[in-house]
């Protein structure tokens, strides 16, 4: 082997060197990338369960009011320490995420200092401290002074009536077996209609799954999506990707979901079929000539208007949705009628989230 | 010299950089080509404020007071309606439309109402007439006269400039996301005026180009009348010492939108323009050399025998449409204005007896006679109308 030779084998085989490890760092980042995803519940089982809500002569399982914890004597079912909200709420307003259980929070008792005012779903805050028509009332205390537990534009899922408040799931709510779904029974109790979901893996991909909660986009029964592994506590680096569709009729929606209860509000009866709409259309295309021509979301992410895509794992401008969420946060915003913006305000104080979309009404 | 040679690479970029933005400039300008016109300056964006909505706390000139998103607002449902309207669109009813759910005296959902002057009030100096729109389309029975709605947006329909029968009749000349308040007279700021106009032949593709907003450098078109024909001399406001329609001394029409360009362009162009009230398809209104005398047509027999401001037999004065017209209606026939060149409460007390009328700007004493108030004027169309002796 010749001088030459040796410098190209050199070469070569640190060449090889460098692939490898190149490929051990795509491995490696593909691994810790699904784990990060994983929202499977881990830590100590006495996080969230409490064996006999008795330790130490006194009880373990604690109530919340909106505001405040207090131990009650009165186990809770699933042997949990916490009700739904008790466990995803901080007493803060800087807790974006439970430091012990890692649960997203959804509920903080003081104004929520991170990200949009809250999580990608907006912040309970709103709807219990300040008034009751910026979200939904999930609050025995606070129901919606004109509407009551009456969803306008439709009616609980279940078919049944409007008696009792709206809760975080079951058949007066929006996670778990809510009957929803055509082939889903729905569930009344709010622990029972989750049950399994926060053991179960919510490793993408997530494409609705009515046989088994965890298997669905944010334990929404029959609901396709992509999650933020951070719930959109930032966006600019990484955001929740919608499903989307331009078909009433296709139920692994998020706006389908939201059609459960508001059906008027997603149906070719209640918004018609083409322009011009009867109500703000949902599970349409956006359109991509005239003034909506100007706004692609796949390049310029707008966390106050953002879309469903009808794959959502390969968002193109061609296949970008409108929404509910569009429009609206799920939970609660400060907003008039959890609006992502100030709506109400507008013009004067408030914001043209309107004018992402319909770039000429500015 | 040598820190030049060492920095010319930077200099080379920061001066491309330049020319690239200034390129920029212009191919936005070329590309867009007028001033896309802004709902908040808008007089619905501004000073729009439906009752209801208004009592639930959303502020003035909010979407809400027209449409209404999910036809469901503080926990009463309404039927739903076209455009999310919170009242059905009635396209082309000339009492019913949408726009008069606002646009009306008693009943107005507006808070406080909206007062609309005719034209001869507010741009004339004119004695009141009509105090909203609802009325000047819907004149009591007698000589008034006012554009059909229906045969406005049929018109616009045939032209197959993107009309259809989902449009609002208003919305062939008005852009309700656009059109401003024009009363007072306010410049623009870019040549022209503040206007509630928009062409019909804008509607599918400058749905936000307002029409008299811009003089010819910023438009390059000819949106006033002052770009239309330098000959255009405004006619007297009320009172004979100022001028309209700003009641001003600026008489040569950089304050008054191209009127001739905005109603000839796409309706009264040919003989198609059906008349519901007529009966029969409208004349033609020809505008240029070959046409009308109160256009481009030139006499100079001074048989016209015009009155200040139009006494100079050797220049060729050419008219505004609304120097003679109403846009809405009038309590005149043929949307007669009842205030014309400084001269008020004119009143054509039946068909074509328009001495009152024409004698704001003329004077008879060269004229055959009969030439009195009982006078036909038009003489079964031997004598005067469009297209004859006008």
């Amino acid at each position: 082997m010749n001088k030459r030779q040796r410098a190209q084998s050199r070469g070569r085989s640190a060449k090889s060197k460098v692939y490898v490890f190149c490929m051990l760092l795509v491995a490696l980042s593909s691994l810790l990338y699904a784990l990060s995803l994983d929202a499977k519940v881990t830590g100590y089982c006495s996080n969230c369960h409490t064996m006999h809500n008795s330790q130490n002569g006194r009880p373990v399982a604690q109530d919340f009011d909106g505001s405040s914890f207090s131990f009650t004597d009165t186990p809770k079912e699933g042997l949990l320490i916490y009700s739904c909200l008790g466990c995803h709420s901080a007493t803060n307003g800087a807790t974006w995420q439970d430091s012990a259980t890692k649960a997203p929070i959804v509920f903080n008792t003081v104004e929520p200092t991170y990200g949009v005012k809250g999580l990608a779903a907006g912040n309970f805050f709103y709807v219990s401290a300040t008034v009751d028509d910026t979200g939904h009332n999930i609050l025995a205390t606070n129901p919606d002074g004109i509407l009551d537990d009456t969803p306008p534009g439709g009616s609980f899922p279940s078919g049944g009536s409007y008696a009792g408040r709206l809760r975080c799931s079951g058949t007066r709510g929006c996670h778990g077996h809510n009957g929803g779904q055509s082939g889903d029974s729905a569930i009344d109790d709010e622990t029972s209609a989750l049950k399994g979901a926060h053991h179960g893996s919510d490793t993408p991909p997530l494409n609705g799954d009515l046989s088994d909660v965890a298997r669905n986009y944010r334990f929404l029964l029959g609901i396709a999506g992509k999650e933020d592994s951070d719930w959109e506590q930032e966006t600019s680096t990484s955001h929740n990707e919608y499903k989307g569709d331009t078909n009433f009729g296709v139920t692994n929606t998020i706006s389908y979901l939201c059609s459960e209860c508001h059906g008027n509000f997603h149906s070719s009866d209640g918004v018609g079929s083409a322009s011009p709409w009867l109500r703000h259309p949902t599970d349409i295309l956006l359109p991509q000539t005239g003034e909506y021509a100007t706004y692609d979301p796949t390049t310029t992410y707008n966390n106050l208007v953002p879309v469903a895509y009808i794959d959502f794992d390969n968002p193109s401008r061609a296949t970008a949705v409108v929404m509910c969420l569009s429009c609206h946060r799920a939970h609660a915003s400060p907003w008039f009628k959890m609006m992502r913006w100030d709506y109400k305000g507008w013009p004067g104080s408030g914001t043209n989230g309107c004018g992402a979309c319909h770039t000429s009404k500015d | 010299m040598k820190r030049y040679l060492r920095n010319r690479g930077k200099i080379l970029i920061f001066m491309m950089l330049m020319a690239t933005l200034a390129l920029s400039v212009f191919f936005y300008k070329m590309a867009l080509g007028f001033y896309a016109a802004k709902y908040t300056e808008s007089a619905h964006g501004k000073y729009a404020n439906r009752i209801d909505p208004r009592d639930l706390g959303y502020v003035v000139g909010n979407c809400v007071h027209c449409h209404e998103q999910h036809a469901s607002i503080g926990g009463t449902g309404s039927s739903p309606e076209q455009f999310l309207l919170f009242y059905p669109n009635n396209s082309s009813s000339q009492n019913n439309n949408f726009c008069f759910q606002c646009h009306k005296g008693a009943g107005s959902v507006q808070f406080g109402g909206i007062t609309n002057y005719t034209y001869s009030k507010n741009f004339g100096g004119g004695t009141q007439t009509y105090t909203n729109i609802y009325d000047a389309f819907n004149p009591l029975a007698g000589t008034a006269s006012s554009h059909n709605l229906s045969d406005v947006l049929n018109h616009a329909i045939k032209r197959n400039i993107g009309f259809t029968s989902n449009n609002n009749a208003c919305a062939v000349c008005h852009n309700p996301h656009t059109a401003q308040r024009n009363y007072p007279v306010a410049l623009s700021g870019m040549g022209g005026v503040n206007t509630a106009l928009r062409r019909p032949v804008d509607y599918a593709t400058q749905n936000t180009n307002l029409w008299g907003d811009e003089d010819l450098a910023h438009s390059g078109l000819n949106e006033r009348m002052i770009d239309y024909d330098s000959k255009y001399i405004s006619p007297y406001y009320k009172g004979g010492l100022t001028f309209e329609p700003a009641n001003n001394l600026t008489n040569d029409g950089r304050n008054l939108p191209n009127f001739v360009n905005f109603c000839v362009s796409q309706c009264h162009t040919s003989n198609d323009v059906y008349s519901t009230e007529r009966g029969r398809n409208l004349t033609v209104i020809e505008w240029e050399a070959t046409g009308d005398q109160h256009g481009r047509n030139f006499d100079p027999s001074g048989l016209g025998v015009t009155v200040a401001p139009y006494t100079n037999i050797n220049f060729n004065y050419v008219l505004s449409c609304t120097d003679c017209h109403e846009p809405h209606g009038s309590t005149n026939e043929w949307l007669l204005r009842t205030c014309v060149n400084g001269k008020d409460n004119i009143s054509v007390p039946g068909p074509y007896r328009w001495l009152d009328f024409c004698t704001a700007c003329h004077s008879v004493s060269e004229h055959y006679s009969p030439w009195d108030s009982t006078t036909n004027c038009n003489q079964s169309g031997v004598c005067h109308q469009h297209g004859k002796l006008f």
